[in-house]
């Protein structure tokens, strides 16, 4: 009997442990669950309408037409239609430019931010300034500096001889001057990865080369670089991804124009869905936009893993 | 037992938070209306009321307090920008959301709004006595102002402003260089030209101001006025794009040519806001705009040419084409939540007593309120005489009453930023145009 309740108790213990661990492992999907129910279906439920809306030739202001089914229609569509391929074009021009010029200032400036000095730690601070100003302003501030007549900046280009002219409406201006808007906002942001990364270095790579002769040329190129190298990865892609489907800032600025010259990918389909209401159609260019950033992260992620396994720099 | 209880105490919590918008969405929308009175059947009842940003709105929400006391009725007013207003009632209207009771719309989307059957048709409230708002009359508005916000007998608005165009001039500039105001488009060009000069006291002084911006509809108006002085149109008889016919080209190369000799450098990305400004600014001398807001025109704390204003005719109207005109109204959604309240609301806003305080150009009486706010131009004719002749040879259909104007609008919008920045000619540009415009109105069924 002894024997039996010992093996009872001992069955009961176990269960009850069972349970205690079956209620462990299920708290932590408890305490994500509310987390997981706002943020796992909307993206699904999103992509999904998103999807099924590019096979549809749907007009929301014409509701009268109903929603013809196209199957891939809007693809060929996009395919033949210049101004889409075009917005494909101007938003990487945009966001290459954008890109290269960031990384340059980001690591240049950077180091020279990295001092601990009184005036580095100041201006570390106010380098910041333009990248919490919201789009829209940074937008209006900028057309207000690049108009024709009374803007600061057309006003010192006439002071240098050259004539007065609304920068944003100048065809082969109107993109540059967007982009060293974004260039001015968002370099920031790559200065303030590189000096986090450029602190977080180990010193004694340095030092064994300091020790080795080695030029300032070569740490930078040989040491510096691809220490930091994972950091910018990372920052670039945020950027790229950024830069790729920027909006706001174009809209404000140009609205697209002159002509289309900066009517890049997100603003053509802003056009498309809520000023044409051809939503169809402004899917379909959703799902292109979506594709050509996933393809670009994965190539850039196979690049950047094939570059760090063989040293590249 | 304490981990129990913060593990309960957790589920509970997790559970609340995601029954909460259950919880929030079951309560009652609005609240119960309170008992209505005899003298006040609405009251209790809200509405909230979606206006596009004019001058005129921020005195309009002053009055709105007279307009609770006096019905009982709660009001809430959206303001927006106007080409947001566009995109956002476009949007409402689609998706039958329902937030709004009242809408301030522009005419040109309404034949695709009736098509859908998106608006009301507020004649069955006009014709019913029971709900009509002291001071309001329908005998009080021109039948033609009417007509404009009327689609296949619906009236599916009333006028709230009603507008078309004039040759405003800055008469400061004129009287210095002793200028005659031009009657036809050769003597406005040669004008503009004298007066695009360095002045030694008001500086630099442009003969000309226009819209150049890039927002389809509103920027490409003052094109379009020119468009029709010019005989051209947007379709032929059978709804074939017409603006890459010879008048039509024509008007856009004198357009571009105009705006890129004689205009402040600015005009290639203006809208009506940047046209005022620079106009009230004293440095333009010519502007082919509405003048509904004559009122700012010649408020001294708006404009430095106060009271030098001149208003005239468009050149070469009415003998080559006429002024554009349109109008603004006020309607009631289809989803509407109080539409007897919003329609109380109209009536008041439209009313004669109410429009001539806040210089809307609603009723025959608030219009001559609005125009006789300041005399026209010393030396020129009286205001009254040459508002009267522009309205008589306006074009109320000057835009095509087409049910597919977004899409339509947006490839004149992208024809015009193309000639006017000289990415292509005018007859490229429009040939461009047509070819877009084409198939979306054999798609839209015409």
């Amino acid at each position: 009997m002894p024997r039996a309740s010992g093996t009872g108790a001992s069955a009961t213990a176990g269960v009850a442990g069972r349970r205690r661990r079956l209620s462990r492992a299920w708290i932590p999907w408890l305490l994500l669950a509310p987390t997981l129910v706002v943020l796992v279906p909307f993206p699904i439920y999103l992509l999904a309408t998103i999807v099924r809306n590019s096979l549809f030739d749907w007009t929301l202001t014409m509701p009268w037409l109903g929603q013809l089914f196209v199957g891939l229609g809007n693809f060929r569509t996009i395919l033949g239609d210049a101004a889409s391929l075009q917005s494909i074009l101007t938003a990487l021009v945009f966001t290459l430019g954008t890109l290269a010029a960031e990384l340059t200032l980001g690591i240049g400036v950077g180091h020279l931010l990295i001092r601990e000095t009184r005036l580095m730690s100041t201006l570390r601070g106010f380098i910041l300034l333009p990248l919490v100003i919201t789009p829209v302003v940074v937008g209006l501030l900028w057309r207000m500096m690049y108009q024709g007549d009374l803007g600061i900046i057309t006003y010192l280009l006439g002071v240098l001889g050259f004539p007065k002219m609304t920068i944003l409406a100048h065809l082969q201006l109107a993109l540059p001057a967007v982009i060293v808007v974004s260039i001015w906002q968002y370099a920031p942001f790559l200065i303030l990865v590189t000096v986090a990364g450029l602190k977080a270095l180990p010193t004694e790579p340095f030092e064994a080369a300091l020790i080795d002769g080695a030029s300032g040329w070569q740490v930078f190129r040989l040491i510096t670089i691809p220490l930091l190298r994972p950091l910018l990865y990372i920052a670039l892609l945020i950027r790229f991804i950024d830069a790729f489907k920027q909006f706001d800032l174009i809209y404000i600025m140009t609205g697209g124009g002159p002509g289309i010259r900066t009517e890049t990918i997100s603003m053509h389909i802003f056009r498309e869905g809520f000023l044409v209401f051809h939503m169809g159609y402004a899917a379909a260019l959703t799902i292109v936009l979506i594709f050509v950033v996933n393809l670009f992260a994965i190539l850039y992620f196979t690049t950047a893993a094939r570059g760090t396994r063989t040293g590249v720099t | 037992m304490t981990r129990t209880w913060t593990i309960r105490a957790i589920v509970l919590c997790g559970a609340l938070l995601l029954a909460a918008p259950l919880l929030v969405s079951a309560a009652p929308a609005d609240e119960a209306p309170e008992a209505a009175s005899g003298d006040m059947p609405y009251a209790g009842q809200s509405i909230r009321v979606l206006h596009d940003k004019r001058p005129n709105t921020a005195n309009l929400l002053d009055l709105l307090p007279e307009f609770e006391a006096a019905t009982g009725i709660s009001v809430t007013v959206d303001i927006m920008p106007e080409s947001e207003v566009f995109a956002k009632e476009q949007v409402e209207l689609s998706q039958q959301v329902g937030t709004y009771d009242v809408m301030q719309y522009i005419w040109l989307f309404q034949p695709g709004w009736e098509r859908a059957g998106w608006m009301i048709d507020l004649n069955p409230y006009i014709a019913d006595a029971g709900k009509n708002f002291p001071g309001w009359a329908r005998s009080d508005f021109d039948d033609s102002v009417l007509g404009i916000l009327s689609v296949n007998d619906k009236q599916l608005g009333i006028p709230f402003i009603s507008f078309t165009n004039g040759l405003l001039y800055n008469d400061i500039i004129f009287k210095k260089y002793d200028v005659e105001v031009p009657t036809t488009l050769e003597e406005f060009e040669a004008v503009a030209a004298m007066l695009t000069r360095e002045d030694p006291e008001l500086g630099q002084i442009y003969g000309y101001m226009a819209r150049g911006g890039r927002r389809g509809t509103e920027d490409t108006n003052s094109w379009i006025q020119v468009l029709n002085l010019f005989g051209g149109k947007f379709f032929d008889d059978d709804w074939n794009c017409a603006l890459n016919a010879p008048e039509a080209v024509a008007s856009l190369e004198w357009y571009v040519r105009m705006v890129e000799n004689y205009a402040p450098p600015g005009a290639k990305r203006a809208g009506w806001t940047e046209v005022v400004t620079e106009f009230t600014q004293g440095r333009v001398a010519m502007i082919m705009e509405g003048f509904v807001v004559w009122e700012q025109y010649n408020d001294p704390e708006q404009s430095k040419i106060a009271g030098h204003v001149g208003l005239a005719q468009l050149p070469d109207s009415p003998e080559r084409g006429l002024a554009v005109g349109g109008a603004w109204g006020l309607g009631i959604p289809n989803t509407a939540k109080n539409k007897d309240a919003a329609w109380q609301y109209i009536q008041w806003l439209t009313s004669t007593p109410v429009a001539s305080r806040l210089f809307l150009a609603t009723t025959r009486e608030a219009n001559l309120a609005v125009y006789s706010v300041s005399p026209n131009a010393p030396g020129a004719p009286p205001m009254n005489d040459v508002v009267g002749k522009i309205f008589a040879d306006t074009d109320p259909a000057g835009y095509p009453p087409i049910t597919n104007w977004n899409e339509v609008s947006d490839k004149i919008g992208l024809m015009f930023s193309n000639a006017l920045s000289g990415e292509m000619g005018a007859q490229q540009a429009a040939d461009e145009a047509c070819e877009a415009i084409d198939p979306l109105m054999e798609r839209a069924g015409y």
